[in-house]
């Protein structure tokens, strides 16, 4: 590598992540989408010449995390036929080949500087449409690729410096949506003002600097990553995580990773997870590994520019045809909102889990965020007579993580869009034959816990100024499984509803009733078809939607009861909860003295429906070995549990009591019981747990001493759950 | 009555400027702001500058003919959450969360990457407003402002009352599509008035009538929360000042660069005017000049100011983030980041990281020997031979070399330059000033303009200090520094002109309609000049800039472009209304965004049209009037003698050379000095690098032109921000 002092370096690089900035902004100024313009669903980065990601732009994160994988496959296929040469770009959805799912189109351009290739400059967006037998690109009856949209393999788009206006109408005759042909040359203006930059810069300096500086932005990353990874405590960590419908049916599939964290090694093995499926709710590797690395980034490179660095230190594993490898023809069009953002919402879980072990680093530990995301949109005739699909994106308002000591931030937006956006109800109604009856923060759908998970929201929303029925495709996973999980003894978050109110009487005419709650939509109410589309939409009709919470961190009985109070007079929580899950008593004000005497009965209870809990599915043998206990010092687990590798214990930090030894599964100590999930909160899956094909239940686990919650696993009852083993104390110093 | 007074209360010095208007004489003075009543610094440094025409603060007000005033009491209460008031919000049964919601973005508005990317540190603000002080009231109109349901005054009257027992002093009225028929809110504000007849009401359908229920409420409640704190402190200043004099109404300036008398003023426009005063410090020294283009740069002990004068006028942001919070009040187009004077340098495993971490006023740079013991930005100036450490701020603050080298030592050069200080202090100027330059080169470029095209004017503590650094690093050739107005902003205040706005949505039917379009352009002309009128000023001396803010059909980026000005002055226009916006729209935005970023046969929508009714002030400072002894001498070569010399360290030309210095207070008309030298001025010292050439003009600026011989980022092009592909048309 060419010398490059730091001076020189730092100068550089402060112009390639300002180049990553400027491209997206350029993509959402030429773009119309809503989706992009309003929600942010887009990336763009830069890459060195072999694919590896140097910087991306502020945006989804999960999408930039793919433009290594787009440029391999770029490479690895149109090398020789029909070349890559200076000035072209080929664009690429295949999800097979690297993209995330098929509305997620991605352009990638190689600069050539002197005739040689020095990197590559990409975006990356969700189309407001890909074609395929249903709008917006989600067809909720695939049972193979052939039923979804287009799917483009590497194409050449551009050829030097010409845009192959063939090849884009070849796209958009395939695309029912015109404005989606913006979001195509919005792709094409962004790349083409980061490679002007990028040559600029490599005249300047000289494009061996530049190549030095590019791979050393990727050296510095990578070794920020190992001295925090040779920092934390090593061990064996198990999550597991849901999806509760396949696109056909309201079935569960597990997703099951197994971190092992030893020294500065990091590796998730997903081994266990289930097979792929044949409805649209899988992802494909390059879904998986986006989503672990952007997990990976969020827990652990908070401070550090997010770029392939981070994944040298990380190695994913994973038998191939699972419903997080799903393979060529396996439909995986809904993955972003299904298996993608469900894996990286465990991968933060279970890194949470290992940072919880640590003293120095457990602040920086969360309960999992809103664990879903949903796909809806309604389409019908404007009042200009043109048919339009409306993206309802509220649900991008989704709650937040509880963190160690502090509530989850309410309606604060879902983890893996960095910057998060809504529109608002007048642009929307402004756009589209829609009339919006209220948008809330949803009481009771942030996981409870010493700290609060955040809350969600809720819709409801009703045809107008149309004559015609509109139709909604309404996709999504999370209805009955409370994917939003909690930490350290906290609660899941809320789960999705999606109801129907067929007779609610038309709005605006005499007599017509507006209203503000759900409590008050009249006519009787239906749990609505999740993963269906063209459901008819009657001027009659108000349709309501909630999406998930964010989960809760630590015993709810531990929360400060003001708070408690606090969050009832808010109406983030109600009376009901805070009685039941906080075991707060409010009458005409905060009762300290009826509330202690009712937590305590409440921690009674637990322990007298318990039992001891026998693990039926140990880690495997070997990962709970490692090095002997070091130091002889104790660690804590947050300040819930002291892990004593002297003494070779766990135990209680509340009351002393001894739960295991050190190096054990902490469950193994506690007594649990297994309560229907729908039962342990008044959004927890009741209004579809009679169509689920497969049970899903709670393990709650509880301190034989004091009956203080500390764990809450997400289980199908009988089948495998978390589990963790730390096998050594992390220094907790970065050297 | 020959006096006119501008006064900038800022963080740190409370500015004030006087020009004698008879013979065009301007003085200068600072005062230590007094956080606990600004009343006090404000009267202090008016005393000040009386005292520098030998007049008492008496004498000096009542020969005033207009007093001017930008005040940081509104940003305090935004920042500190201190003295706001107790708030209420009426909003539209089914969103009164929508405050809180924030559109999510709330939790990451305004932040820069490195923070968004750190999650778990992400909060959304304080509320202004908590959610048992919001009250939805049963009532909806719809887009077109037709009534679904009836509001009843009853309701509103119970909520009114409860609001009332809860405490609020100031109510926010923010219902949903009251922009596009206000009757429901102006119903409410009766009401209000009825019940509550002391307290304040600010309602959305007058503060930003615009589309956007979040941002209309958000600029509403932000209003209502500065307001009364605003009006109690106007209360008091205008009874000092009358008690002291002053004949005439205090005028306050706004961030949408204009004064207005304290009837008229919109409180949430206060907030942040400092930065604005300086562009329009900018603005007159650039017509006075002659240079349509000037982008304006101010370093401050935190930030780095980037703002544009083009065709002479400055742009408006189309919205602001304070504090997280989202504000469509008109506020000029001014970006900043993170890096000022006091931005720390630190060595992070191999790199050489500046910021974002500053040492403020506290404990301040290492030199300042206040017990700062980490390097800044400030610290590697003085180490260069930048500074006099001797006459820093006027000689009321000793800068520590000594300490300065200790902290770049030890936490810099040692791990990063091999122990070499003077290295690792030109290595940390040298990584600020490209940062600078690269915020100068997105701002320009991202607005479609060449970087190259622009004269670079620097004011700040700190700019002129770094302006040829940063200035070469964007590829700007020329900077001017003003050596006339030390207390830039308390200059912009004092010459600002008296404006007013007015905008309003503008429904697709409507703005097809040239006849309907026109209709409302006179209607918002007639609200503005009305409103300039009540302020005592006649009709004959406004001019009116009327703009509309518009977008391609179906696509979400709006584009503001002006009424041309052969339709403004009544000529009959050759075309209509309409298709003028459009072209205008149309040649914008290609400029901007290329020629494809649109679809073929999609049409220009005007989505809402405004006017800026201006009453220009007519007021400047003369030439050479800084001083009383400041008659151009005549007698003086165009090469004045240096006070004296001592080493400064170019970098770029390899070391350290003699470099002459020269007494700011000295330099006349025509006076030419070459670089490499160094100008001390009473705030700070202009560098003038080797092969640099300046010159003083008759207003007093110092005009730097570069040598064109350095090395750019950029191709040679003209106004070409959007690179277009060969074939994209």
């Amino acid at each position: 590598m060419t010398k490059v002092d730091p001076v020189l370096f730092e100068v550089v690089w402060h112009k390639l992540l300002d180049i990553t900035e400027e491209m997206g902004i350029k993509y959402m100024r030429t773009s119309g989408s809503p989706v992009l313009v309003g929600a942010y669903d887009a990336s763009t980065g830069i890459t060195l010449p072999d694919g590896r990601l140097v910087a991306m732009g502020p945006y989804i994160t999960t999408q930039a995390h793919v433009l290594n994988l787009i440029v391999e496959s770029v490479l690895r296929t149109r090398s020789v036929n029909p070349g890559i040469n200076p000035g072209d770009m080929l664009i690429c959805n295949d999800p097979y080949l690297g993209a995330t799912h098929q509305p997620d189109v991605a352009t990638v351009a190689p600069v050539h500087h002197s005739g040689e290739l020095r990197a590559w400059v990409g975006s990356s967006g969700h189309w407001l449409d890909i074609g395929g037998s249903e709008p917006g690109g989600f067809n909720m009856n695939a049972e193979s690729v052939f039923d979804e949209g287009l799917r483009l393999p590497p194409t050449k788009i551009v050829e030097g410096g010409e845009i192959r206006e063939d090849i884009v109408e070849l796209i958009m005759a395939q695309i029912r949506e015109p404005l989606a042909e913006l979001d195509l040359r919005g792709q094409l203006v962004a790349n083409e003002v980061g490679r002007t930059r990028l040559l600029e810069i490599a005249d300047d300096v000289g494009p061996a600097v530049l190549d030095t500086v590019m791979r050393r932005g990727i050296d510095h990353v990578a070794s920020g990553m190992r001295r925090r990874l040779r920092s934390l405590p090593d061990g064996v960590w198990r999550e597991v995580q849901y999806l509760d419908h396949d696109g056909h049916r309201q079935n569960v599939r597990k997703i099951v990773c197994t971190l092992t964290k030893r020294g500065e090694e990091l590796t998730l093995d997903f081994t266990g997870s289930d097979p792929q499926v044949n409805g649209f709710a899988n992802c494909a590797a390059g879904g998986l590994r986006a989503a672990v690395l952007s997990g990976v980034c969020i827990a652990l490179g908070y401070d550090l520019t997010w770029n392939d660095g981070v994944s040298e230190c990380v190695t994913i594993k994973a038998p191939r045809r699972t419903i997080v490898t799903a393979e060529y023809p396996t439909p995986v069009s809904m993955s972003t909102i299904s298996a993608i953002i469900v894996t990286l919402n465990l991968t933060l879980v279970v890194l949470s889990r290992m940072l919880l072990a640590s003293p120095k680093h457990h602040e920086q530990a969360m309960a999992s965020w809103c664990g879903t995301s949903l796909g809806v949109s309604m389409v019908g005739v404007n009042r200009d007579g043109i048919l339009t699909v409306a993206p309802e994106a509220s649900h991008f308002a989704a709650g937040c993580g509880a963190r160690s000591y502090a509530d989850g931030v309410d309606t604060g937006g879902i983890i893996i869009n960095t910057t998060a956006n809504i529109p608002s109800i007048e642009a929307t109604e402004d756009a589209y034959p829609l009339l919006y009856l209220f948008r809330r923060q949803l009481t009771d759908s942030g996981g409870a816990g010493r700290f609060r998970g955040g809350v969600s929201g809720e819709v409801a929303i009703t045809p107008y100024d149309t004559t015609e029925p509109l139709s909604t495709s309404f996709a999504g996973v999370g209805s009955v499984t409370p994917n939003a999980v909690g930490i350290a003894g906290g609660m899941p978050g809320a789960t999705v509803r999606y109801l129907r109110f067929e007779d609610a009487s038309a709005i605006g005419s005499d007599g017509a009733r507006l209203v503000g709650t759900l409590a008050d939509i009249p006519g009787p109410r239906t749990a609505g078809p999740l993963n269906s589309s063209k459901i008819e939409f009657d001027l009659r009709t108000v349709e309501y939607h909630n999406w998930q919470g964010g989960g809760g961190f630590g015993d709810p009985l531990d929360r400060d009861s003001q708070k408690v109070s606090d969050d009832v007079r808010l109406g983030l929580v109600s009376a009901e909860q805070a009685r039941t899950t906080y075991g707060v008593v409010l009458d005409d004000g905060l009762d300290r003295d009826a509330t202690t005497a009712l937590r305590a009965e409440l921690r009674r209870g637990r322990l007298a429906r318990s039992h001891p809990f026998v693990e039926a599915y140990p880690l495997p043998k070997d990962s709970g070995e490692g090095e002997p206990p070091s130091g002889g010092e104790s660690v804590g687990y947050w300040d819930i549990l002291t892990i004593d590798q002297a003494a070779d214990s766990i135990s209680c930090t509340g009351c002393g009591y001894r739960l295991t030894r050190a190096t054990a599964d902490v469950r193994t100590g506690c007594v649990v019981e297994e309560v229907p999930a729908w039962k342990t909160g008044p959004i927890h899956g009741g209004d579809y747990v009679e169509a689920s094909a497969v049970p899903i239940a709670m393990r709650l686990f509880y301190c034989p001493g004091c009956g203080r919650q500390l764990e809450v696993d997400l289980i199908v009852p009988g089948g495998i759950g978390p589990s963790s083993v730390v096998t050594r104390g992390g220094t907790g110093a970065e050297s | 009555m020959q006096y006119v007074v501008g006064v900038d209360i800022g963080g740190t010095f409370t500015d004030v400027s006087v020009i004698d208007r008879n013979t065009g004489r301007e003085v200068i003075a600072k005062s230590p702001t007094t956080p606990h009543d600004l009343i006090e610094g404000l009267l202090d440094g008016v005393q000040r500058a009386a005292a520098q025409f030998q007049l008492t603060l008496p004498e000096l007000l009542a020969a005033t003919e207009r007093f001017s005033h930008a005040t940081t009491q509104t940003t305090n209460v935004m920042f500190t959450w201190q003295d706001g008031a107790i708030v209420g919000l009426l909003t539209t049964r089914g969103f009164g969360d929508e405050l809180l919601i924030m559109r999510a973005r709330g939790r990451v508005a305004g932040l820069g990457l490195a923070e968004r990317r750190h999650l778990r540190l992400t909060d959304k603000p304080a509320q202004i407003v908590p959610r048992d002080r919001i009250i939805e009231l049963a009532e909806r109109v719809d887009r077109s402002g037709k009534v679904l349901e009836d509001l009843r005054e009853e309701n509103v009257e119970r909520a009114v009352e409860r609001l009332i027992a809860s405490g609020v002093t100031s109510f926010a009225v923010a219902l949903l599509w009251s922009h596009q028929n206000p009757a429901h809110e102006q119903r409410v504000l009766e009401v209000i008035r009825r019940v509550a007849p002391h307290a304040h009401v600010s309602l959305s359908s007058d503060i930003a009538p615009v589309t956007g229920e979040y941002e209309r409420t958000s600029t509403t409640v932000v209003n209502a929360f500065v307001a009364p704190t605003l009006e109690r402190y106007l209360v008091r200043l205008e009874e000092r000042l009358r008690a002291n004099g002053l004949q005439v109404p205090i005028l306050i300036f706004q961030a949408g660069g204009g004064v207005n008398d304290i009837p008229s003023v919109l409180p949430v426009s206060t907030i942040e005017s400092g930065p604005a005063a300086g562009m329009v410090a900018v603005q007159k020294l650039a017509e006075q000049i002659g240079r349509p283009r000037v982008i304006a740069t101010d370093v401050g002990g935190t930030t780095f100011k980037v703002g544009l004068i083009v065709d002479g006028r400055w742009s408006m942001a189309p919205e602001t983030v304070i504090n997280q919070y989202t504000l469509l009040s008109p506020m000029i187009d001014v970006v900043s980041i993170g890096a000022g004077g006091g931005s720390i340098a630190w060595a992070d495993a191999g790199r050489l990281r500046i910021g974002p971490e500053s040492a403020g006023a506290a404990p301040g740079p290492a030199c300042y020997g206040w017990g700062g013991t980490r390097p800044t930005v400030t610290d590697a100036d003085a180490l260069l031979g930048y500074l006099n450490p001797a006459r820093f701020l006027d000689g009321r603050i000793q800068l520590r070399l000594d300490l300065a080298t200790e902290a770049m030592r030890d936490q810099v050069a040692d791990p990063l330059f091999g122990g070499d200080v003077i290295a690792a202090a030109a290595g940390v100027r040298r990584v600020v000033d490209s940062q600078m330059g690269d915020l100068i080169r997105k701002a320009t470029l991202e607005r479609g303009f060449d970087p190259r095209s622009f004269l670079l004017a620097a004011y700040g503590g700190a700019g002129p200090v770094h302006a040829a650094s940063y200035a070469r690093s964007a590829g700007v050739r020329q900077i001017m520094v003003p050596l006339s107005a030390t207390a830039f902003s308390a200059y912009g205040v004092v010459i600002s002109d008296t404006v007013r706005s007015v905008q309003r949505s503008i429904s697709p039917e409507l703005g097809r309609d040239d006849a309907s379009l026109a209709a409302s352009y006179d209607e918002v002309c007639a609200q503005a000049i009305a409103a300039l009128n009540t302020q005592g000023v006649s009709s004959e001396s406004i001019t009116l800039n009327r703009w509309a803010d518009m977008r391609y059909e179906r696509q979400l980026h709006d584009v503001r472009v002006h009424v041309s000005d052969s339709d403004e002055d009544g000529a009959a226009p050759d075309r209509s209304l309409v298709t003028g916006l459009s072209q205008a729209f149309a040649d914008r935005y290609e400029v901007l965004f290329g020629k494809t970023a649109r679809l073929k046969d999609a049409n220009p929508r005007i989505l809402r049209i405004g006017v800026d009714a201006t009453a220009p002030s007519g007021i400047a400072a003369g030439a050479g009037t800084l001083s009383p002894d400041s008659s151009p001498d005549t007698a003086a070569s165009a090469h004045p003698e240096p006070e004296g010399s001592r080493p400064v360290y170019w970098p770029e030309d390899s070391g350290w050379l003699a470099t002459a210095v020269y007494d700011g207070e000295a330099l006349r008309d025509g006076h030419v000095v070459s670089g490499p030298a160094i100008v001390e001025q009473p705030g700070t010292s202009v560098a003038i690098p080797p092969r640099a050439r300046a010159r003083v003009d008759s207003l007093r600026n110092l005009i730097i032109t570069l040598d064109d011989t350095q090395g750019t980022l950029l191709s040679e092009r003209e106004d070409t921000g959007a690179v277009a592909l060969g074939s994209m048309k």
